[in-house]
């Protein structure tokens, strides 16, 4: 959706993906270590560009990078498949060192809430990344289902995680997120 | 602070963050916590700056994945401050 979102703080800014940023994206999503547990993504550039152009004709979803204040682009969140009652929450990644996870998981839950005004939303985790899996339990999410087999990556069949926030949580949720985002944001400020 | 002063303090504040039985100095490693998330790991950050009265910068935040880890940055901002403190004394 070609959006017009802007949201920050703790250091961190939520901003509409562009396509100037499909390099960065793309190289984001081809980190080995970063991409581990995320759905496979193409090698080719130019089917990678096909993608993030059709990204804006849907309207179903909303794509941002994460940015330090600066304007240095350090990762990207999202949150489609949105109907008026429900949003997935998601293409999370965060490039190392870079301690943006507290913030950026408050801003998606701001903007959900507060700005769009859905009554949830959910995450799928695969069930390995435990470090991820766990976050979502220290937020206060609630899981609720377990999608066995749900993500493929390199043939490999990983459960899925399903997290779900309502409304109501979110009083609860930046009460979680609040002071580690605040202890992060003074490393984002200093980060060069 | 002696050497054995700093680990004791240091396993204390982890086992108390992530939950886990204080029995005793281990080498706890980040990969094999599932509890030790980006949530605890900016809290147990917060406890050793207030706990030592050091200041981390990212790249420590950032190097920080077992016990062993901490104790090292520790170390190393404990004698940075040391030095820091002649230098001005000698001044």
């Amino acid at each position: 959706m070609n959006h017009q979102i802007k949201v920050d703080k703790f250091g961190i800014r939520l901003r509409p993906v562009t396509m100037k940023d499909a390099n960065f994206i793309y190289d984001l999503r081809h980190d080995p270590k970063l991409s581990q547990y995320i759905g496979e993504f193409p090698q080719d550039r130019s089917i990678h560009l096909q993608w993030l152009r059709a990204y804006f004709l849907k309207d179903d979803d909303i794509y941002f990078i994460i940015e330090l204040m600066d304007g240095t682009p350090v990762g990207t969140i999202s949150i489609y498949d949105m109907t008026e009652q429900t949003g997935n929450w998601g293409r999370w990644i965060i490039k190392h060192p870079i301690p943006a996870a507290p913030a950026s998981a408050w801003l998606i839950y701001y903007v959900a809430f507060d700005i769009l005004q859905l009554p949830e939303v959910y995450t799928n985790t695969v069930s390995n990344n435990e470090h991820i899996v766990s976050f979502h339990d220290h937020c206060g999410l609630t899981r609720t289902a377990i999608q066995k087999g749900g993500l493929t990556i390199k043939n490999i069949d990983y459960d899925l995680v399903i997290h779900t926030a309502k409304r109501d949580d979110w009083p609860f949720i930046h009460a979680q997120l609040q002071g580690p985002a605040q202890t992060a944001s003074r490393f984002l400020v200093n980060h060069r | 602070m002696s050497i054995d002063k700093i680990k004791r303090t240091i396993i204390e504040i982890v086992s108390e963050v992530l939950q886990l039985d204080d029995s005793g100095y281990q080498n706890f490693k980040r990969q094999e916590l599932p509890n030790w998330d980006s949530l605890k790991h900016m809290e147990l950050i917060l406890r050793l700056e207030e706990t030592f009265h050091i200041q981390l910068s990212i790249a420590q935040v950032g190097a920080i994945d077992s016990v062993d880890d901490i104790e090292t940055v520790v170390k190393q901002c404990l004698h940075e401050a040391q030095v820091g403190a002649s230098d001005e004394s000698s001044d």
